[in-house]
């Protein structure tokens, strides 16, 4: 979810976020990245609007302000979790040397 | 075959699993999403043709149904999950009871069809009724009306409460004065009502007079439990064979011939008496579970 809500601080639609995640060594299957999406568009943290100019019709996400701010705070989680990890891993790979 | 009419058809066939609402919105961006994912596989492989690259295709995303069902919200659980073998359990073991009990009419001679078609089925009331009761709470509980918080019902377990004492005085007292003075009461009432309250003189010699022993058994435990000021291993084993004699006696009572004279007297009171026999089961069964589901320190290694 972290790595979905970083790919749309710009508007992005399905297939194109697909290909972004999968740039960024995240592949994630089609079948649960829409239904992410609305479900996320759903808690108010996405916004969501159709673009039919150029080519068919496509739905573009981008972050809510509620979502910028959740971003901001998964972030901070996520680099305190990997910190205390690899501080984990890095006290057990002494310990066993 | 035309893969976009394959596509189509088969973001219609997840549309009608989907709510009605969301129909719409969902079926355009999954048509978009599939004819994208078509493109890309087409571009790729020039093996197979489009058609059945589409077919393929599809047949990996999932069917209609899990597809949609990846865009359904979870619903709340009208059974939570710690809770689905008891009420699994419980449901089955209702039926049962009910058929044991209705069952033996047909091997008195009643027709099976008879019976399938009266009690047999109609004892699925008891697994509908558990359903509904569940969805009522769970529904509750999923807006907010009802929730749960645990606080500790008695820091020492152990402990004797002296009301329950008290109430085995008087539960003691009323059961034998009513035992003892029924025929008093009896002879007492003008007719016809004495005929429908008349005693057999076999229950009231043989079987009644068990009960006041029982109660003043159960009551001389409670008072060495009240005097010691707490539950021990041996009382809690003691009371719960006093709750086997009251089963075994109950089932005497119920099977060892007439309580009351008058035939429809006699069948409403063991009626009652059986729901009693139930109870006291089921309060064994729930005492025994209290039992095991206690922390026990393992033996030491010898």
């Amino acid at each position: 979810m972290l790595a979905v809500l970083c790919h749309l601080r710009e508007p992005q639609y399905g297939y194109s976020l697909r290909q972004a995640l999968v740039e960024g060594g995240m592949p994630m299957e089609e079948g649960t990245l829409y239904p992410l999406l609305r479900r996320l568009e759903s808690q108010g943290l996405l916004a969501s609007e159709w673009q039919v100019s150029d080519g068919p019709p496509r739905r573009y996400y981008q972050l809510s302000p509620a979502g910028r701010q959740l971003l901001i705070e998964l972030m901070q989680a996520w680099r305190s979790l990997a910190a205390s990890m690899d501080k984990i891993l890095k006290e057990n790979e002494n310990g066993s040397e | 075959m035309d893969p976009s009419k394959i596509i189509e058809a088969y973001v219609a066939d997840v549309m009608r699993h989907l709510p009605r609402a969301a129909r719409n919105d969902i079926g355009l961006e999954l048509r978009g999403l599939l004819a994208e994912m078509l493109s890309e596989r087409t571009g790729s492989d020039s093996c197979e043709s489009e058609g059945e690259l589409a077919i393929g295709m599809l047949r990996e995303f999932g069917t209609p149904e899990e597809t949609a069902a990846r865009y359904i919200e979870p619903a709340f659980p009208i059974v939570p999950t710690h809770q689905t073998k008891s009420f699994a359990l419980l449901a089955i073991a209702g039926v049962l009871v009910q058929w044991a009990v209705s069952l033996p009419a047909v091997f008195a001679g009643q027709p099976v069809s008879e019976w399938w078609f009266g009690k047999g089925l109609g004892a699925l009331w008891w697994p509908g009724f558990m359903a509904l009761a569940a969805l009522a709470s769970s529904w509750l509980r999923h807006k907010g009306y009802y929730t749960r918080t645990w606080s500790p019902p008695r820091v020492d377990h152990e402990h004797f409460d002296r009301r329950i004492l008290i109430l085995a005085l008087f539960a003691f007292a009323t059961g034998t004065a009513v035992i003892a003075s029924l025929p008093l009461i009896i002879a007492w009432l003008p007719e016809p009502q004495a005929g429908f309250f008349e005693l057999d003189q076999g229950f009231l010699l043989f079987r009644a007079p068990l009960a006041s022993i029982l109660w003043l058994g159960q009551f001389g435990l409670l008072y060495a439990v009240q005097a010691a000021d707490r539950w021990t291993g041996v009382t809690r084993r003691l009371a719960l064979i006093c709750d086997l004699l009251w089963v075994a006696l109950l089932v005497w009572w119920l099977t060892g011939g007439p309580i009351f004279r008058l035939e429809a007297t006699d069948g409403f009171v063991k009626s009652i008496l059986g729901f009693v026999l139930l109870v006291v089961g089921l309060s064994m069964m729930v005492r025994v579970y209290r039992q095991a589901t206690r922390i026990r320190v393992p033996a030491a290694p010898a």
